[in-house]
């Protein structure tokens, strides 16, 4: 097979060493499963030709970016071969007038916002992995990040994607033309987690970088404070770039790790970015700060140029790593549960009150302006005891977020790690029609099998936790 | 039809749900009348009417306001008619997450009434009818001018509950602005033209209802520069919400409402500026800078901007009524290319009668109507779309013929060939698979009996 493989995308694109099969075993989850080998294909015919190659060997195909899933989206728990995008990273053409870039899927989120911006535009998705995260990736979990509740998600800049599908077949869905003949096939694609197919372009629309732009740093006695304050910003009508907020451990720990400089002894804080036209800022900040206030703010620090404002940044960026690091074993569970805007203070609450009852601490940050909380846990995958906690732990967050009426994954996807969790937020039906829709596109679940959508109920598969990595 | 078929329906739905008789002609579609027209008041009684349907091999034809069932192929029979009017109430309206769920057959203009109690409204505008219904204008994936600042319908729906060909509910999305469970079968619905289901509800986004509006006219000697000022407008600081773009012969269609200052070969534009009072008259002055090479340029008066817009929305209708006897197409290019594609739509129509189009120039966006004088063939104009149809692919666009005379509707190559129709063609046979809802509008691979 590896010499098929070869022959498609020369020898020294295809990686089968014990060494390169592990590098590519694993994402951001710690889940581990070796591949039978590693293709770097250089274009979509090479794509195409390597899909060709692992259905003739009956192999399953898992499409790669920069491995930052954090659902165990890009690990190949069947083996197969992995189509890493790395050598396909050309950044093909931008025409400003059209407001339009069309890139290949191994382009990363940082080198595309380093290119557009000073052209004078962005892309509305910037997960907080943008640095190393791709536009395929990005595509593929229709990513989201800080400011895509002022600009959307990815979805919403999709324009069109090519796709290589089962058999090498190639095709366009959707185009460089708005509203696209037929049904919205680049829109099930987009955030089908490599599911359906292997992404080799994508066109996307960008936006015109914002005439003005102010950052906040807004200290609140608790987190019940700030994420009441989102509530009231949100029902208020204010629409800024980005709401972020991080409860106090999460403070503390970026204060440490990055040297953030966030209040210490404030119980959370709110990262908050206006923009627009400049008397339109002042005019939101206004509004701003009448609502902090009235919600036992106790401190705002503001900035408006580029470096200050990044250093207010810093340390909500820096919250993933921080923990990651700052823990023993280096194991992190990210819980992505969205609710409805109006019951954050709500979700808060009911977050913190299980991380108490199964003795677990619980670091919340939140894109909180998008009801999106991301209660960070650490654990030790050698603790049976720690991990049934964390199990049970995880499984009440989820059920408390349904129960206000949520999402179990608000940008993060569905991956390995919560197929089975897709029963209690959609009914067999539902589950059903979307085996059947990926069916459509890939009939022999080539791409990426036992991700994104479960099985019929009898099929149950293991929990993820129990199978992440010991070593 | 036998009446026993329609019994059984009555004794689901209430006999005052299953009309019958004189009363249906009001839902005739491209001038054939339904057989029997049931008005379900719950997805459940879709779902029965549904499978009812598939008991009995009837073919279904989703209505909501019925102003966009004369776009697309004309149908060759008409079985039953399902009226979404009964589907109308507001179930919730949730202003601390700007969402709000609501039945599919509410009117939109129901709709923004409910998102205005709380000083709300929801930017999908269907402006030639705001009778059109929720459900009818997400089936048809359309939405007014205003989609240059809030993107198109698909972005503003979060969730659906619509009813398959297998009679079955589904629900998809949820009540979250964000949410990346499982595929989004949500935007699949979307201009899906009830081939693939029902849609009975939907839960939507809402934005902030702006509390100040200006429009700014201006006239450009031609159509290219009407369009590299809209390019500019498009990614200026000034951010219009909307600019409208007419020919001559749209201003000359609409004269009777408001007269556009135009001569023969120019444009004009209408840039719509909306939000704080402040804020909006910041945005027009700003623009100015990009509005320069306009023959003119003025800031309407409040009622000057009012029937500005109105005459911009009764477009279609002018046009119907002063032209007769109509071709309608939308064209999508990348923006750049708008003034090319006016330029070579003209060319290739003209011969057939006057001309008028008009459009979101800035999305690339036209809608471009022809008259047709005389007796014309319907090949004829079926060539002449084939031509420019192979025109536009060439500038990456796309032609949909909207709609046609009757005697027109056989010969007319409605929709460019795809290369993923099989893939559509699959799909519609999963979500319909005895080919019940809309079958003059399926996936011609799939269209089946
Ligand atoms: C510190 C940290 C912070 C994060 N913050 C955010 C955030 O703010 N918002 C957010 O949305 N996510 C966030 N994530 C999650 C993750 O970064 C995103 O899901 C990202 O989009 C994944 O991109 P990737 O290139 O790493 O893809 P990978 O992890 O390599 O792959 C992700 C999925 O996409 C598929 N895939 C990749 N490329 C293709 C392709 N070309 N064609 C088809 N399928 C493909 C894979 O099969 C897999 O299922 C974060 C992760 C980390 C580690």
């Amino acid at each position: 097979m590896v010499a098929a493989l070869a022959a498609v995308v020369g020898a020294n694109h295809v990686l089968a060493g014990a060494a390169s099969l592990a590098a590519y075993s694993y994402d951001a989850t710690g889940l581990k499963r070796r591949p039978h080998a590693v293709v770097l294909p250089g274009s979509a015919q090479e794509v195409a030709g390597v899909v060709q190659v692992a259905e003739a060997f009956g192999l399953p195909v898992v499409p790669r970016g920069a491995g930052t899933s954090l659902s165990g989206g890009a690990v190949p728990v069947h083996g197969g071969v992995v189509i890493a995008t790395s050598r396909l990273n050309r950044i093909v053409s931008f025409n400003a007038k059209n407001r339009m870039v069309v890139v290949e899927p191994g382009v990363t989120n940082l080198r595309l916002q380093e290119f557009l911006r000073p052209r004078g535009f962005f892309f509305a998705a910037d997960p907080s992995s943008y640095r190393v995260s791709t536009i395929g990736g990005n595509v593929a979990e229709n990513a989201g990040g800080p400011h895509c509740l002022r600009y959307g998600v990815t979805t919403h800049h999709v324009l069109g994607l090519k796709v290589v599908l089962a058999g090498g077949r190639l095709v366009n869905l959707g185009g460089p033309a708005e509203d696209w003949p037929g049904y919205d096939l680049a829109g099930v694609l987009t955030g089908s987690e490599g599911t359906m197919g292997v992404v080799t372009e994508i066109t996307l629309r960008v936006l015109p970088l914002p005439q003005s732009s102010r950052t906040f740093l807004v200290a609140f006695p608790s987190v019940d404070d700030a994420a009441s304050a989102v509530s009231d910003m949100i029902a208020a009508q204010l629409l800024p770039g980005a709401i972020e907020l991080m409860d106090q451990p999460s403070i503390r720990l970026v204060n440490a790790a990055v040297g953030a400089g966030y209040p210490e002894e404030a119980g959370a804080v709110l990262v908050v970015d206006l923009e627009g036209l400049a008397g339109e800022v002042v005019a939101q900040a206004q509004i701003m700060r009448e609502i902090c206030q009235r919600h036992h703010a106790v401190s705002v620090d503001e900035a408006d140029d580029p470096v200050r404002q990044e250093a207010l940044w810093r340390g909500r960026r820096a919250h993933y790593g921080a923990m990651a690091r700052a823990t023993r074993t280096g194991h992190v569970w990210i819980q992505d549960v969205t609710v409805p805007r109006q019951h954050l203070p709500e979700m808060f609450r009911r977050v913190l009150a299980i991380g108490e009852r199964y003795g677990l601490h619980i670091d919340c940050a939140a894109h909180a302006g998008d009801g999106n909380l991301h209660p960070s846990i650490p654990f030790d995958p050698h603790d049976p005891d720690e991990l049934a906690r964390l199990y049970q732990a995880d499984q009440e967050i989820m059920a408390a977020c349904l129960a206000l009426g949520g999402s179990i994954t608000g940008e993060h996807g569905v991956g390995f790690e919560k197929i089975e969790n897709m029963r209690l937020m959609y009914g067999p039906s539902e589950l059903a029609m979307m085996r059947e829709v990926r069916r459509v596109f890939d009939p022999h679940e080539l791409f990426n099998p036992g991700k994104a959508v479960p099985g019929p109920a009898d099929e149950k598969r293991g929990v993820w936790l129990f199978a992440v990595d010991r070593t | 039809m036998p009446s026993t078929e329609l019994d059984e329906l009555r004794s689901q739905l209430g006999s005052g749900a299953v009309l019958e008789g004189n009363v249906t002609a009001q839902y005739a579609v491209g001038e054939l009348t339904p057989r029997a027209v049931v008005r379900p008041a719950s997805a459940e009684e879709v779902a029965a009417v549904v499978k009812w349907a598939r008991a009995h091999k009837r073919q279904l034809v989703p209505f909501g306001s019925g102003s966009k069932q004369a776009w697309g192929p004309w149908p060759e029979e008409l079985d039953v008619v399902v009226d979404t009017a009964r589907l109308n109430r507001l179930e919730s309206l949730e202003p601390g997450n700007l969402t709000m769920r609501v039945m599919a057959g509410s009117a939109l203009s129901a709709v923004q009434g409910w998102a205005a109690e709380a000083g709300l409204w929801f930017p999908v505008e269907f402006v030639e009818a705001p009778r059109a219904t929720l459900g009818g204008t997400l089936a048809a994936g359309v939405t007014g001018p205003r989609r240059l600042a809030y993107g198109p319908a698909r972005n503003w729906v979060l969730g659906l509950e619509v009813v398959t060909g297998s009679g079955e509910i589904l629900h998809t999305g949820a009540a979250t602005v964000k949410n990346v469970a499982g595929y989004d079968l949500t935007r699949l619905q979307i201009g899906a033209w009830g081939t693939l289901g029902i849609i009975t509800a939907a839960t939507i986004r809402l934005a902030s209802r702006p509390a100040a509006r200006v429009t700014v006219e201006a006239i450009y000697g031609s159509p290219d520069l009407a369009s590299e000022a809209c390019l500019a407008l498009a990614s200026h600081a000034a951010a219009p919400v909307a600019i409208e773009w007419l020919d001559y012969g749209a201003a000359q269609a609409v004269a009777g409402m408001r007269e556009f200052p135009v001569s023969p070969g120019e444009s004009v534009l209408l840039v719509m500026f909306e939000g704080e009072r402040t804020v909006v008259d910041e945005r027009w002055r700003l623009a100015q800078e990009v509005m320069s090479s306009a023959r003119s340029v003025s800031v309407l008066d409040p009622g000057a901007q009012a029937t500005a817009w109105a005459a911009r929305y009764a477009l279609s209708a002018r046009v119907q009524k002063s032209y007769g006897q109509v071709v309608r197409l939308a064209l999508a290019v990348p923006p750049a290319r708008f003034a090319e594609a006016y330029a070579a739509a003209v060319q290739t129509m003209s011969l057939f009668g006057p001309l008028a189009a008009g459009g979101h120039a800035a999305n690339g966006l036209m809608d471009f109507y022809v008259g047709l004088v005389g007796a014309q063939v319907p090949e004829a104009v079926a060539t002449a779309v084939r031509t420019l149809r192979h025109t536009i692919k060439e500038m990456s666009g796309h032609v949909e013929v909207r709609s046609v005379p009757r005697e027109f509707s056989q010969a007319m190559p409605w929709y460019g060939v795809r290369a993923t129709e099989d893939l559509e063609a699959s799909l519609a046979s999963l979500f319909d698979p005895d080919v019940i809802f809309n079958p003059h509008r399926r996936p011609r691979q799939s269209r089946g009996r």
